[in-house]
């Protein structure tokens, strides 16, 4: 393809842009629309941040300071875990504000995370959150549409399209010209944000990939709605039929069918309510056998089992702590249960995950956002992978004060034992990281795929219109 | 008036638009009405199944046909309701977020307030389709399509003067022009809405109240509409869709936006979490004091129990509840303090709401459905009230070491979720 047209029809779209004031206007609006997003993303993001760096300071504190104690009191007395957060989120906070923050891990329970401040939102918190994501995926597309919803309309309108068409530059020219002047002044503050935010989160785990993915999710989307709108403006005949149907298009994607699918998958797959999970969990944990009752015939298994182990006829005789060994033996129960009951709540999102995948083709938009919000951290997987990190760290650290209750203390003296301080400083409390972003791997295939059919879906309906003319 | 309709609903585009918008409009009634019968077929399956585990409870509980005061206060669990009223499906608000059956027993009420829902995170942050964003965000965009190019329409067609020189009363032109439009979009939002409430028989004075919301908020954006497409140079159609456009992602987004981060810089609010940190810290540190430390503050508070036997076992459930129950005490500034910064930040809100009419509109509707942050901080009361009740309740048995009977268990208080009136 000869190069030089297509550049000369970018160059006069930018020329008459420049004349026509208003795109310049509304380029400007869009900066300073992304600039008080990114104030307000910062704002927001270091909020968080500030909170867990306090929970996680203040439950080290706690932790450390406990006094000699006995080990079981110090289960119960239970750490703290805040959930990591990525640099990232600066541009896309995704759940932050809903899947609460902070999880208490105990002895026997297996508590969910909790705090989450869009509870406690006042009626400013219903308005949509703006973040720099939020900008790329809402309000680029707007803008785009208020800028160049008349880019081939008006020169039908005016006659040039024919006179062009007439001497000689072929469709394919014209269309890839008017694609690029629409694109690349996106494509210039995409890049710059991936630049700035490169900047920001160079020093965070996989910060090249997920920008990458970021980026790249980005400019298809953008790519995609900017040959939404040169096909939708040479298919259309007058500019306010171009204005309505883009603008159709974008309340569809952008806004309706988002919340509509979130809203369809609720009503299809409803989760079960938290009380009544709890409530079947602790059903489940009294058919499996009481660690406080002797009678019980699971430990009552369990106790012969060890009697029989170290060759002794009563518990007084062992070595170690009969009580202990039961702890032991309680925590792994109980965890087996809590854990099957958490793989219930998983499978109920994932049904409701999946349902919304199988829609997910109906709006890029959202596709785009489940990219955003997998590569800054910030989506359901991660936010389950925090869940299993920090009830991997209840379990150890459970278990090793169980250990401790087993082998330093006596089991004659044990309810006035208590046991030195270092063992809990020494415990082993795993710190939480962030997740991979292949937790994400699912999500992101299929939205990257849904993105690719969208720049490819506009491609050709310009293409066929563009045959017509 | 008559006429200015016929020629609106003449244009084919004009059909389908109104068409469409009457079809969202009745979808977003219907889909807060389901989220409402889900959350209240939950609270009618939890109040079925709190009875039966309660006499579960008593059948499994019972040595010699009483029970323990103290285990009960253990291990009971009692639910605590948030239920929505017969217009909550209005505006969702946070009961998205809320949960709306909660399980409380009688240790310290601080831990075990804030646990959240186990809604789908990603569900609540895209928000709910409920009428209350459908009139917010999308009224004043049927109002910019419509009325845009009132002016700008005519001129295009090359009419605009000789319909100046065939008026002879132009503002009363104009007005019925405008009016026709107004009735188009006030249609558009309360002719569903009427049906639905006829269709569900639902109570007449917040159907008022809402209806004349939806027409005070149309009829604004209407007027903003009108203000700058008759202006006397407003003869570019796209130029005033664009500014209009502006001006709604100003009111809409923009403005919503900044004021909340102005409200959070300037109410700041301790963080829920700090609560818990402290809570856990109070709870735990009781086991290592001794008994008169616990028991002496607790009985200042309760001179009636002072003269009841004194604890001298290692461990006694009356030290036990009294330390949970001296937490909450402890914390009670704490807790009242940030309450009032969520008041005071919803006060904000109020006042800001007099300059931000989208504020208000879903301000006022959040009021019918009673889903704001108020009505949490109410229901919260509520709970912490009948937390209290409990206590009062069991208190007796536990430090008069009365015996718990059947008879005393079945007049346990039971949670009585105010109604809305």
């Amino acid at each position: 393809m000869n190069v030089s047209p297509v550049w000369t029809i970018a160059c006069n779209e930018w020329r008459r842009w420049w004349h026509a004031r208003v795109p310049t206007l509304l380029l400007t609006g869009l900066l300073v629309l992304w600039l008080v997003a990114t104030f307000a993303a910062h704002h927001h993001w270091h909020d968080h941040a500030r909170t867990v760096a306090e929970v996680t300071l203040r439950s080290q504190h706690d932790w450390q300071s406990q006094p000699d104690r006995h080990p079981h009191r110090v289960s119960h007395f239970g750490d703290f875990v805040a959930k990591p957060l990525h640099p990232l989120s600066v541009i896309e906070p995704g759940i932050i504000d809903q899947s609460g923050h902070l999880v208490y891990l105990e002895a026997h329970r297996l508590n969910s995370a909790n705090f989450n401040p869009a509870t406690e939102a006042t009626s400013l918190g219903r308005f949509p959150l703006m973040t720099p994501g939020m900008i790329v995926q809402w309000w680029m597309p707007l803008f785009l549409i208020m800028i160049a919803y008349a880019t081939v309309t008006a020169e039908k309108l005016a006659g040039t399209l024919a006179y062009m068409r007439g001497n000689g530059i072929p469709a394919r020219q014209i269309a890839t010209g008017k694609w690029l002047a629409l694109f690349l002044p996106f494509l210039l503050l995409l890049c710059l944000q991936a630049l700035w935010a490169g900047l920001w989160s160079w020093q965070s785990d996989q910060a090249m990939l997920r920008l990458g993915l970021m980026l790249l999710a980005q400019l298809l989307y953008l790519a995609g709605w900017c040959g939404l709108v040169v096909a939708v403006s040479w298919w259309s005949r007058q500019l306010h039929t171009a204005l309505l149907t883009l603008l159709l298009c974008w309340i569809c994607m952008c806004i309706i069918f988002p919340r509509g699918l979130a809203n369809l998958a609720q009503v299809l797959h409803p989760t079960q309510p938290r009380t009544e999970a709890e409530y079947h969990a602790e059903i489940k944990l009294k058919t499996l056998g009481d660690s406080h009752n002797p009678d019980d015939t699971h430990f009552a298994a369990f106790k012969a089992e060890t009697l029989k182990k170290y060759g002794v006829s009563r518990t007084e005789d062992l070595p170690i702590n009969y009580n202990g060994l039961v702890m032991q033996e309680g925590e792994r129960l109980t965890t087996a249960v809590y854990r099957e009951q958490q793989a219930i709540h998983d499978a109920q999102l994932a049904k409701q995950n999946a349902l919304i995948r199988h829609w997910l083709w109906l709006s890029p938009a959202l596709a785009m956002q489940y990219v955003q919000m997998a590569s800054s951290g910030n989506d359901l997987a991660h936010h389950q992978a925090f869940i299993r990190q920090a009830e991997a760290r209840r379990y150890q650290l459970i278990q090793y004060l169980n250990q401790i209750h087993t082998i330093k203390v006596s089991q004659a003296e044990d309810k006035n034992t208590r046991v030195d301080a270092a063992f809990w400083q020494n415990a082993p409390r795993q710190t939480v990281h962030l997740a991979t972003i292949d937790v994400s791997r699912t999500t992101l295939l299929v939205s990257l795929l849904v993105l690719l059919g969208w720049i490819v879906l506009p491609c050709a309906l310009l293409y066929k219109v563009s045959q017509r003319t | 008036m008559k006429h200015e309709l016929k020629l609106l609903l003449k244009q084919r585009s004009m059909v389908l638009l109104v068409l469409l918008s009457l079809i969202l409009t009745s979808l977003s009634l219907q889909n807060g009405w389901q989220n409402i019968a889900h959350i209240r077929t939950q609270i009618l399956h939890a109040q079925q199944e709190e009875s039966l585990r309660k006499q579960d409870y008593l059948q499994s509980h019972q040595h010699n046909s009483t029970l323990d005061a103290g285990e009960l206060g253990y291990y009971l669990f009692h639910n605590v309701y948030h239920a929505p009223n017969d217009w909550s499906f209005i505006a969702l608000g946070n009961r998205l977020v809320t949960p709306y059956v909660q399980r409380i027993r009688l240790l310290g009420l601080q831990g075990q307030l804030y646990d959240g829902e186990s809604h789908h995170p990603e569900y609540v942050m895209l928000g709910s389709f409920d009428y209350a964003f459908w009139l917010v965000f999308f009224s004043p965009l049927l109002c910019i399509a419509l009325l845009h190019d009132l002016k700008a329409s005519e001129q295009q067609a090359h009419r605009l003067l000789f319909l100046n020189s065939l008026l002879v009363k132009p503002v009363q032109f104009w007005f019925k022009r405008v009016m026709a439009r107004w009735l188009l979009i006030a249609i558009v939002f309360t002719l569903p809405l009427t049906a639905f409430a006829a269709l569900h028989m639902l109570s007449p004075g917040p159907l008022l109240l809402v209806m004349a919301i939806t027409l005070l908020y149309t009829l604004f954006w209407t007027i903003l509409c009108t203000v700058v497409s008759l202006h006397a140079r407003a003869l570019n159609g796209s130029f005033n869709a664009m500014l209009l456009t502006g001006v709604w992602l100003l009111m809409c987004v923009l403005l919503p936006n900044l004021a909340q981060l102005w409200c959070h810089t300037h109410l700041p609010v301790e963080d829920g979490s700090q609560i818990a940190l402290q809570h856990r810290q109070l709870v735990h540190g009781a086991w290592d004091l001794t008994k008169t430390e616990i028991l002496i503050p607790f009985y200042d508070l309760y001179p009636q129990w002072r003269d009841t036997p004194p604890v001298t076992s290692r461990f006694h459930w009356k030290w036990y509840f009294a330390f949970q129950h001296m937490a909450d005490v402890k914390l009670a500034p704490q807790v009242t303090a940030r309450e009032q910064a969520l008041t005071q930040r919803d006060q904000a809100t109020q006042q800001l709401a007099y300059w931000l009419p989208g504020l208000w509109v879903q301000r006022r509707l959040e009021d019918v459905a009673q889903s704001n942050v108020t009505h949490l901080l109410a229901h919260r009361q509520q709970i912490e009230q009948f937390h209290t009740q409990l206590r009062h309740f069991v208190y007796p048995f536990l430090f008069e070491e009365k015996p718990f009977t059947k008879e005393d268990f079945q007049h346990l208080p039971i949670f009585a979720s105010a109604k809305a009136d």
